[in-house]
């Protein structure tokens, strides 16, 4: 009987998934550091820029 | 002769002979027009022309063993992988920014649109004739309409070619119309642009990529790092790559070049390529995952230690990498200067691409490695300055760089 090789795990399809994620995660980062959006979470405080800029 | 009298001879009225000074002569008279062809430029190219025209003459009519270094072994070179290759390669601005403006609706870059079709149709115009040099007996191209090859991926390049080349010239038609001051084809061919731009992405998906699937059938020819089942999409993504900073480069040259023409609505180029930039950056940068996924499907991880994994580090980091960095950071801090100097870099590295995947990496592991004899390299040089001096020529006459306004409602 022929083993079914499209169920088998081996090495070259891991490093392929696994280029296929790193890829993924670092478009996302890459897209929205082109685009010049900031990271969510680190948006600066609309009220506190009017203080800083205060003399 | 005075081309005014001659124009006046011809027609018996004086109207020819205006017409012809202010549309061929660009409303000199004709000796003031001959005085002004003598640049260092139209030297250069003289030049080139004297020895290259006689080379193509030399071409059909003594063969290709006397003209080229090419073999049984090698029977495409400089011609095939410079010519038809990059030449349509980098003409797939045409069809990436008529779909961005047409179908998608991104109407800014509007005006950049007639300049991405010139250059194409010149690209592809060039392309056809580097393949009627190339082929041994150039009369059998008919044989690709005669004979329905479907099964082959040549089949395919040679009929979308066709093809696309027909809807390029009747996209610059539209152009032509308005120089002719020809309303009413003007008018019908507008109509059809919308048709006109669907068969243009239609056409171009099929044969950038078909482009790639010709070397399917070389596994064994074509070095394992650039050899890949997937290699049709690498030609496809990367072209959509090409022509998006074809548009940059030639946009820039364009507006440096031609700044007399333009005239009218103003065109904040700066703005465009920044645009340009932000998707230079996002598709080159996944050409580059794609390549990379080739080596992880053939598994050739220990080829990259080797010369030819030099070579092909190279043009994946400095060509591909490289370029879309330039690109992203001139998009994000609008500094278009970034953005011009991704552009040229990524220009370079798809040229070096199609010639490393049809050339340099081709036959890569056999004795006596072809080299072009300098008759191809001349009569490329040749086709080249032809396509440049015909752009020249149709930008410095018809509304290219901009809309004639008399049919802007028209649009």
């Amino acid at each position: 009987m022929y083993e079914n090789e499209f169920l088998n795990l081996y090495g070259a399809k891991v490093v392929e998934y696994v280029l296929a994620i790193v890829y993924l995660v670092l478009f996302v980062g890459y897209w929205r550091w082109v685009q010049g959006e900031k990271a969510p979470g680190v948006e600066p405080d609309p009220e506190a820029e009017p203080a800083r800029r205060r003399p | 002769m005075n081309s005014v009298s001659l124009a006046r001879s011809r027609n018996g009225e004086a109207f020819p002979a205006s017409w012809f000074n202010e549309k061929i002569l660009m409303g000199m008279g004709g000796r003031a027009y001959l005085r002004s062809l003598v640049t260092p430029f139209n030297v250069l190219v003289t030049a080139i022309l004297t020895v290259g025209l006689p080379l193509l003459v030399h071409r059909f009519t003594a063969g290709l063993g006397a003209t080229t270094n090419l073999s049984q072994t090698q029977p495409w070179g400089l011609w095939i992988g410079f010519d038809m290759m990059t030449g349509i390669v980098l003409a797939a601005g045409g069809f990436t920014l008529s779909a961005a403006v047409h179908l998608f609706g991104v109407h800014e870059y509007h005006p950049i649109v007639r300049p991405a079709i010139l250059t194409a149709f010149l690209g592809y115009l060039m392309a056809v004739c580097g393949l009627l040099a190339d082929l041994g007996k150039p009369w059998n191209i008919i044989m690709a309409i005669r004979y329905q090859g479907s099964a082959s991926a040549l089949f395919e390049v040679a009929w979308c070619v066709m093809m696309y080349t027909t809807v390029l010239l009747l996209e610059f038609l539209l152009p032509a119309f308005e120089w002719l001051g020809w309303r009413r084809a003007h008018a019908r061919l507008t109509q059809a642009m919308l048709g006109l731009t669907v068969l243009s992405v239609v056409f171009s998906t099929m044969h950038q990529s078909a482009l790639g699937s010709l070397f399917l059938i070389a596994p064994a020819k074509l070095h394992p790092l650039w050899y890949s089942p997937y290699i049709f999409i690498f030609f496809f993504v990367s072209a959509l790559a090409a022509g998006i900073s074809m548009v940059v480069v030639e946009g820039t040259l364009s507006h440096r070049i031609f700044r007399h023409r333009l005239t009218g609505t103003h065109v904040d180029m700066d703005q465009l390529q920044l645009g340009l930039g932000k998707a230079g950056a996002i598709v080159l940068f996944a050409y580059f995952f794609l390549k990379l996924q080739g080596v992880a499907e053939g598994r050739h991880w220990e080829l990259l230690f080797t010369g030819w994994g030099a070579w092909f580090l190279l043009e994946i980091v400095g060509f591909v990498l490289v370029p879309s960095l330039l690109y992203g950071y001139g998009a994000r801090y609008r500094k278009v200067r970034f953005v011009r100097a991704g552009a040229i870099v990524a220009v370079v590295g798809i040229v070096l691409n199609r010639l490393n995947v049809s050339i340099i990496a081709y036959n890569w592991n056999r004795p006596n490695h072809y080299i072009p004899s300098w008759k191809e390299v001349m009569i490329s040089l040749t086709l080249v300055t032809l396509g440049v001096i015909a752009f020249r020529w149709i930008a410095n006459r018809m509304p290219i760089l901009a809309e004639d306004p008399r049919y802007a409602q028209e649009h």
